[in-house]
């Protein structure tokens, strides 16, 4: 380096020069302070740089997990609301069905009775009109004969009486006797 | 804006440490004398004269301009090394701008070694400071350290994470970045506090000197090289280093490759050097202005001075980032298998 100082007039004043224990002064401080603080300063702080890597990373990670996770309960949650409602949807569907077969069949059932009942009072209806009719026949009967017994007694001498036997026997058949 | 102000003050003050040269050299330079004194000095001149006349005499002979009393010399002197550290306080019984402490009179020879000599000097001084600095701010962020950090520690470990994220991983990947990251991280905060603790008024910036950025550049290196030996073995080292060519050809290649060894470091070395030396130069030849044409160019001096220190701030991370980019870039492609072996082998 020495031989640089006539180049220049900086040079010549000096500050090219290489002082040897400078040099060495420089060297020992460098050395001492990467010793100390790579043992007590960027060893520990790198290591905390790492962990904290690590740690986000993992935070990261896990929320990622829970996110999906979430998702996927949510999907869950919302298949089986839609599952729950066409069920709900089906059942409520089916019930009406049954209702209104239910209500058919007790139509039908009330309607039969209704018409049987309608019947069985017809046919009672005709069984006591008939039986009133043929009662009621009799009733006329004897009343007529009465009547017209009470009739005949009061109309009928002895004389006419044998006028009409005798009217009855002429009448006869004369090849009988 | 009164940041703007501490700054603009912190300028002055900055350049006030020169004062004690600036003052006396009115006669030559075409700054008047009550330009020099306004800037900052406000009758501190004379003591600092005496000081420094005083300290002339055990100052490292290099020629680091201490006694060229020019702007140029200015400038010179106040990027440049030596054995005397300027600062505020109390010497000579009264309150001075630019007290002295010789560093060579309070060692003396006691850290002489043979032909090393190891008195620390001022740039020496300075990155023990700026190391102290890191290690309390760094050790006081750690209290924060917690899975939720708190308070500053969040800054720290922002520049931590970017380092690792940005640098370490993507250059040299994952499975092997752990074990460069202390190198790389004592790097970067290494060269940002020296960085920036240079832009502190009376400080000086050690990473502007090149004795202590060829250190860094040869730490890169050795660690690259370890990296590369570990990776390929010794056998595929050296087979590199033939750049897997025709044996023919080794006599052009190996130079070459060899030589790119050391381009790198070189390149780091200049690089950072350069980089600090410069904005120095411009803030302080800005301000300079107002000695070499009128006190009323202030404004403009110390505006642009202003812009050029902001600048430098940024300029102290970006040159932090630099280096342990591009060391973490050597070390990955030792780790890697090269490109053009590959390629070589399948031409075979």
């Amino acid at each position: 380096m020495a031989s640089f100082t006539n180049v220049t007039p900086v040079l010549a004043a000096g500050i090219a020069d290489i002082n040897p224990g400078l040099t060495l002064w420089a060297a020992i401080t460098f050395l001492l302070l990467l010793f100390v603080l790579g043992k007590f300063a960027w060893g520990p702080i790198v290591k905390l740089l790492d962990e904290r890597e690590k740690t986000i990373r993992e935070a990261i990670d896990s929320a990622k997990q829970e996110r999906a996770e979430a998702e996927r309960m949510l999907a869950e949650q919302k298949e089986s609301l839609v599952h729950a409602t066409r069920e709900a949807a089906e059942i409520a569907k089916r019930n009406q069905q049954e209702v209104e077969v239910l209500r058919q069949q007790l139509t039908a059932r009330a309607r039969k009775e209704a018409d049987e009942l309608v019947a069985g009072a017809r046919k009672q209806i005709v069984e006591e009109k008939s039986k009133a009719v043929a009662e009621l026949r009799g009733m006329v009967a004897d009343l007529a004969i009465d009547a017209a017994s009470r009739l005949v007694k009061s109309s009928l001498d002895e004389k006419a009486q044998r006028q009409l036997v005798e009217d009855y026997l002429k009448q006869l058949p004369v090849g009988r006797a | 804006m009164i940041a703007t102000t501490l700054v603009s003050i912190a300028l002055g003050l900055t350049l006030a440490q020169h004062d004690g040269q600036a003052a006396p050299a009115a006669h030559e330079v075409a700054a008047p004398t009550e330009a020099a004194h306004a800037g900052g000095g406000d009758g501190e001149a004379a003591p600092g004269e005496t000081a420094h006349a005083e300290a002339a005499p055990g100052e490292h002979g290099g020629g680091h301009g201490g006694h060229d009393l020019s702007l140029g010399g200015v400038m010179m002197h106040h990027v440049s090394d030596g054995y005397v550290i300027e600062y505020p306080g109390v010497c000579g019984g009264a309150f001075a701008w630019n007290c002295e402490w010789n560093l060579r009179e309070t060692f003396g020879d006691s850290l002489k070694f043979g032909g090393l000599d190891m008195t620390p000097t001022k740039h020496v001084i300075m990155m023990w400071l700026a190391s102290a600095l890191l290690l309390l701010v760094v050790f006081s962020a750690l209290r924060g350290k917690a899975i939720v950090p708190r308070g500053f520690y969040n800054f720290v470990e922002l520049l931590v994470a970017f380092v690792r994220n940005e640098i370490a991983i993507p250059n040299i990947g994952a499975a092997d970045a752990g074990r460069f990251l202390p190198y790389l991280l004592t790097a970067f905060f290494f060269i940002l506090f020296v960085n920036l603790f240079g832009l502190l008024p009376f400080a000086a910036t050690a990473t502007a000197n090149l004795s202590v950025t060829v250190c860094l550049a040869v730490l890169t290196f050795l660690v690259t090289q370890y990296a590369a030996i570990r990776a390929q073995g010794i056998g595929g080292y050296l087979k590199h280093l033939t750049a897997g060519v025709h044996w023919g050809l080794w006599i052009i290649m190996v130079p070459v490759e060899v030589l790119g060894l050391f381009t790198k470091p070189f390149a780091l070395t200049v690089r950072l050097f350069a980089n600090m030396v410069a904005g120095h130069f411009v803030i302080l030849a800005l301000l300079g202005l107002i000695y070499a044409i009128s006190i009323w160019v202030f404004p403009v001096s110390v505006a642009l001075a202003l812009a050029i220190f902001m600048l430098e701030i940024f300029v102290a991370f970006v040159q932090a980032y630099i280096f342990t980019l591009l060391s973490a870039l050597f070390i990955g492609s030792g780790l890697a298998h090269h490109g053009h072996d590959e390629q070589a082998e399948a031409h075979h």
